[in-house]
């Protein structure tokens, strides 16, 4: 093996070679991010049971009693429960994702590695606190279900892999962007969390899509995250708005983020690095 | 295996300009196959831009460097390490670190845990470990990569005598087995003990190339 080391393109592509090198390390870090997650706290994955409970109890209290907002025809908490399972994937693959560069500025100065494993490997070990959410939410339909609830999984349940794919790739383009611009343009992280709130009303979380007036529906949709929900729900609750055409735009809108968010990062990375 | 580095600068984010500090400069060297070069210089010299480069840390904007094999580097002793893993995970995330395929270092786990002398705490979290025990963990990751060509930027300072001779034992032997290393340090009787040749840098460049004994009377005067 031979190695050749010379002044580089100011853009940096993907080293597919090295990525396939370095492969174990995605595992590893997965594993590290896990435990340095749990151990040591007091609740443990406790925590990720509580946070989408209380957050479902504000919702139902404030949006469905207070409010009287649709919820598709489906128990309050079940719809909310749903929704913030994704949400809270989303939120939290964005959270460490994005501060990858920040956070390990230290590692990235000292050690030479693919340095897209890292933030990769963020979004996979978001994964565990999903599955954990998961069950929760498992728990309440059982639950709903026992007490007469006529709410059923659509067909469309065998489509959730796909979704889930189709998650992954679009927290990890977006935890990028953030990444890298926030090393660029320091108090970028200020605006990220001003926007994040905001973004989470214009996501069907705590509404459905059919609430809202069908000539402008259309805005609800640019958001890539509003398909992915509906489809989540029309899977495993039978009941949401979710139609080929409506997803392929926001597919497409997920490769084109991925793949740029991936290209900016890798850049960013190798030309400020030195300024941390 | 060989290392050719010609003008090797410090990038710039705007490239090389009329009045560009540079790092290093006009560099043109060899590591020959089962050599430790040993690299000294006072602070500034461009040591450390230096190993930078050859550990693909940061682009050259200028010029080139060869590698035969496989390039390790540690700059920072426990890269990577976390506090509430066990001292086996950790090893086995430093070597991935280094380069080395995850059952690459499980076989040698045996030895790395010998030779750091951690075999009775190998389930033990590293943050349970003393400083010193942790140094030596990293150290011995280091020391068992699989790589060709070793850089060890001021890794080796801290050791303490017996750890050092250690050390040495462990990288003469590699080095007879073919591994290459580029070792910095300050401290000059480790030079006197590791290295077979020595590049001296002085302002981005070299000032001298030679035997340890030649290199040393002269950067020491």
């Amino acid at each position: 093996m031979r190695t050749l080391i010379s002044p580089r393109n100011s853009v940096v592509w993907i080293d597919w070679k090295l990525l396939y090198q370095y492969r174990d390390l995605l595992g590893l870090w997965v594993k590290r991010d896990i435990v340095s997650k749990y151990r040591q706290t007091f609740l443990g994955p406790l925590w990720f049971v509580f946070q989408p409970l209380i957050t479902a109890l504000v919702f139902v209290v404030i949006f469905s009693k207070g409010l009287k907002l649709s919820t598709d025809g489906v128990p309050a908490a079940l719809f909310y429960l749903t929704g913030l399972v994704v949400w809270n994937y989303v939120s939290q693959c964005l959270n460490s994702t994005s501060m990858t560069l920040v956070a390990h500025s230290g590692l990235f100065k000292k050690v030479f590695f693919p340095r897209l494993i890292l933030p990769f490997s963020y979004c996979l070990s978001s994964l565990v606190s999903m599955g954990i959410q998961s069950g929760v939410l498992a728990g309440f339909y059982l639950y709903f279900v026992v007490q007469g609830a006529t709410t059923r999984p659509d067909t469309g349940v065998f489509f959730l892999p796909v979704l889930v794919l189709q998650l992954i790739l679009l927290a990890f383009g977006l935890g990028l962007w953030i990444a890298a611009l926030s090393v660029k343009y320091r108090d970028f992280h200020h605006v990220w969390s001003l926007i994040s709130p905001l973004w989470l009303y214009a996501t069907p979380v705590s509404y459905p899509l059919s609430a809202i007036p069908p000539d402008w529906q259309w805005i609800i949709k640019l958001n890539p995250l509003t398909t992915i929900i509906e489809g989540f729900r029309l899977g495993i609750l039978g009941a949401g708005t979710f139609s080929m055409g409506d997803w392929l735009p926001s597919v497409l809108f997920t490769l084109i983020i991925s793949v740029s968010g991936t290209i900016l990062f890798q850049t960013v990375e190798r030309n400020c690095i030195d300024s941390l | 295996m060989a290392e050719e580095s010609e003008e090797l600068p410090k990038p710039t984010r705007q490239g090389p300009q009329e009045g560009t500090l540079w790092a290093v400069k006009d560099l043109n060297f060899e590591i020959k196959k089962g050599e430790v070069l040993g690299l000294v210089g006072s602070n500034g010299a461009g040591k450390s831009t230096l190993v930078r480069l050859l550990s693909r840390l940061t682009d050259p904007s200028e010029g080139e460097a060869w590698v035969e094999g496989k390039v390790a580097s540690v700059l920072e002793v426990g890269s990577g390490f976390h506090p509430d893993l066990s001292v086996r995970e950790n090893a086995l995330l430093n070597g991935v670190f280094l380069g080395m395929r995850k059952n690459e270092v499980e076989d040698r786990m045996g030895e790395i845990l010998e030779f750091s002398n951690l075999k009775d705490h190998h389930s033990l979290a590293v943050k349970k470990l003393s400083q010193g025990m942790q140094y030596r963990l990293a150290v011995s990751v280091a020391l068992h990569s699989h790589a060709d060509f070793l850089l060890l930027d001021e890794v080796l300072e801290v050791a303490d005598r017996d750890f050092e001779l250690k050390c040495f034992e462990r990288v003469q032997n590699e080095q007879e087995r073919g591994k290459s290393f580029l070792f910095v340090s300050h401290n000059i009787s480790q030079i006197k003990l590791f290295c077979s040749r020595l590049l001296w840098l002085n302002e981005g460049s070299i000032q001298m190339e030679g035997t340890p004994e030649k290199v040393l009377e002269a950067y020491l005067n």
